[in-house]
């Protein structure tokens, strides 16, 4: 996989994860129109295709090319899930002890 | 209609999961391993030096070895010196007829000082035959490999909110995360894990429906290989002697008509004898598909006796199948991604095992339960235990010991063996930490003794079996955490 | 017809049935083709893989299991008049 396809990727599963419902829910605590969602989902997609195309021109054998961007993406995918469970773990524990303090 | 269809396929799902997931575990792992087949060969014979060098060469030095050594074998069978892998490996009967199979030196062509050792072969062949006798083994590795496309389409039915639930992976909270996790594993690498699971069925294909093959060639089965390969060609020794003709004119003029494909194997039939032959079979380099293009040279005068390249429609759709699981063809990084995708499917049986498992932990008291609760501790834990015994094996074992092959291959099932037993003596909730920190300490001692720091190839293996070995860690930690709460 | 009955018959379409259906497709498949016999028995093979499956998930997936044997039946009847003919014809 040629790097830059791998970065466009990337980009695109942020996009798709910030448009996704478990996106809303954790980076934008449920605030985000319907309209906005779609927007970023769009991005998303259009940056996926792109990543696609451009891993398609850097060809040596089509097949081989599309196996691996398939694989990368998954990886990818996976890689965007754990941050995401990470980042939701900290975010709890930063209000949890903020909400503790303000009790105080 | 909908709720009963999807209840009837999560029966289906959990009762194929449960009968095969052990099996699927163990093949699951093992393949991920193979991807990397070559390059654990070479890490097991640490002392071959691994000086790149024209693979035709290396190939003529292997071939010249054996008409010293083995004249008069009735046949010797070459898996040819690549990129890959810089030594050529031989097959040939000795002089009581049992086989040898060997890694010869690169640069003298002969086995002395190499130790004997399958190396990357031993989670090849047990990929398929899991150590069974034939055809059992491969019988058995062909249903699950079915079972686990079966379970895999039934597996998405169930599976309601695959776009909503898409990124979801929710940490500590019990069996919810580990639903996420066999979720978000399963559905991320679908495409690797649909793709590897029919086309593993493919390469078993002739052995679970043999119907085709008996139906097309009623007299005679052994006309299917010939038919499948036309220039495979065999004949009888005349019983004159003869010599072969200089080797490297033939090997050369193979390699050009192979387009540069490079040189699979080399097969040599009675070679002291004046009907001898000379097959050679292309190779893999730039095609997916597993090339069965092949020449055959007569032996005494080196002119080509037969010459296949294949252009049937319905075969070579086969052999790109076949090619796709078996990835010949893949360069560094898409047998990292093959290997990594072959580690995903893992998880998933056997995260999907553990959740069977957590399910019924909550009702307890049911004897059978308890039992297969314990022994998939011992399989899920146990199974890379038993894989690190092989490496610890190889470095552990003096290298001229008599039969050390089959040692290593015992010291496999040993381990597996006590760990299973281990596991169903002791309480789940003890076994988890202790056999997983036995993993971590056994992927660490794999990648000291590589050793870490030898550099190339060592170092590669080393340095997965550390990565490796910090996971288990970390897996023990969290499941001690767990029995001190 | 009782929910263990209905399991069992599901079962038997889903194994030996299916695996029956899924060889005879595939030997109808062979011997009915236009290309050269290796191309044949390894066609059929291939056949076979995509069949079973398809017939292990529907043997579980249609409501009522009486209606299996209506459907697995005349399948595999027309497969074997299939391949008879194709015996004949060969």
């Amino acid at each position: 996989m040629t790097w830059i396809s791998l970065l466009f990727a990337q980009v695109a599963i942020g996009f798709l994860l910030f448009g996704s419902e478990r996106g809303k829910r954790i980076f934008f605590e449920g605030q985000l129109t319907r309209e906005r969602q779609n927007f970023l989902k769009f991005c998303g997609t259009t940056s996926l295709c792109f990543s696609l195309l451009l891993q398609l021109f850097a060809v040596r054998e089509p097949v081989l090319d599309i196996i691996q961007w398939i694989m990368g993406i998954a990886i990818e995918i996976i890689v965007a899930a754990l941050l995401c469970a990470l980042w939701e773990k900290e975010h709890n524990r930063f209000f949890r002890a903020a909400s503790q303090h303000l009790r105080k | 209609m909908r709720n009963t269809f999807r209840a009837s396929m999560a029966l289906v799902h959990t009762t194929l999961g449960l009968v095969t997931g052990w099996v699927l575990f163990a093949i699951a792992l093992s393949g991920s391993l193979s991807v990397f087949r070559q390059e654990i060969s070479l890490w097991a014979r640490p002392e071959l030096s691994v000086t790149p060098s024209d693979p035709l060469l290396v190939d003529l030095h292997a071939l010249n070895w054996l008409s010293q050594h083995a004249g008069h074998a009735g046949a010797w069978y070459l898996t040819a010196a690549n990129e890959r892998s810089p030594a050529a490996t031989a097959l040939w009967p000795d002089a009581k007829g049992h086989y040898v199979q060997r890694m010869l030196d690169p640069s003298t062509g002969s086995p002395d000082g190499i130790r004997d050792t399958l190396g990357g072969e031993f989670f090849y062949r047990f990929h398929f035959e899991l150590q069974l006798p034939y055809p059992w083994g491969r019988l058995l590795a062909g249903v699950a490999a079915l079972a686990l496309l079966v379970g895999l389409i039934s597996g998405i039915i169930i599976h309601r909110r695959i776009l909503a639930d898409f990124f979801t992976f929710r940490l500590s909270r019990g069996q919810r995360s580990w639903l996420d996790l066999h979720n978000l594993l399963g559905v991320a690498a679908l495409p690797f894990h649909l793709i590897i699971s029919f086309t593993g069925a493919i390469t078993l294909g002739t052995m679970l429906l043999p119907w085709t093959t008996l139906v097309l060639y009623p007299h005679d089965i052994t006309a299917s290989y010939a038919d499948l390969n036309p220039a495979l060609y065999s004949r009888p020794a005349s019983g004159h002697p003869g010599h072969l003709a200089p080797l490297l004119p033939m090997l050369k003029e193979a390699e050009l008509h192979f387009r540069g494909t490079g040189l699979e194997q080399i097969y040599v039939f009675n070679p002291s004898d004046r009907s001898s032959i000379v097959t050679v079979v292309a190779g893999n380099a730039h095609t997916v598909s597993t090339t069965s293009d092949v020449i055959t040279f007569d032996g005494p005068s080196g002119k080509i006796l037969k010459e296949h390249i294949e252009r049937r429609p319905v075969i070579r759709a086969y052999i790109f199948l076949y090619g796709l699981h078996v990835a010949r063809f893949a360069p560094a990084m898409t047998r990292w991604l093959y290997f990594l995708s072959g580690l995903a499917l893992a998880t998933v049986i056997g995260s999907g095992m553990h959740l069977w498992c957590l399910k019924r932990l909550r009702r307890p008291g049911h004897r059978g339960h308890r039992i297969v609760f314990r022994l998939n501790v011992g399989i899920l834990a146990g199974t890379p235990l038993a894989f690190s015994a092989f490496f610890i094996g190889n470095r552990i074992f003096p290298a001229t010991m008599p039969d050390r092959a089959f040692y290593e291959v015992a010291c496999v099932f040993a381990t597996w063996g006590i760990t299973l037993l281990y596991a169903l003596l002791r309480r789940s909730n003890h076994a988890w930490p202790e056999l997983l920190g036995a993993d971590a300490v056994a992927c660490l001692s794999v990648a000291l003794m590589g050793p870490l720091w030898h550099g190339g190839y060592i170092t590669a293996v080393s340095m997965t079996a550390l990565a490796l070995s910090v996971s288990f860690t970390l897996g023990t930690l969290h499941t001690t955490r767990k029995v001190h709460t | 017809m009782t929910a263990r009955r209905a399991l069992i018959m599901r079962l038997i379409a889903a194994i030996p049935v299916g695996y029956t259906v899924s060889a005879l497709a595939g030997t109808c498949l062979c011997l009915w083709l236009p290309f050269s016999r290796a191309d044949k028995a390894i066609a059929g093979v291939l056949a076979g893989l995509i069949v079973w499956p398809v017939i292990f998930i529907a043997s579980f997936g249609i409501r009522d299991a009486r209606r299996l044997v209506t459907l697995l039946l005349p399948l595999g009847l027309l497969m074997a008049a299939l391949i008879i003919a194709g015996f004949r014809r060969a």
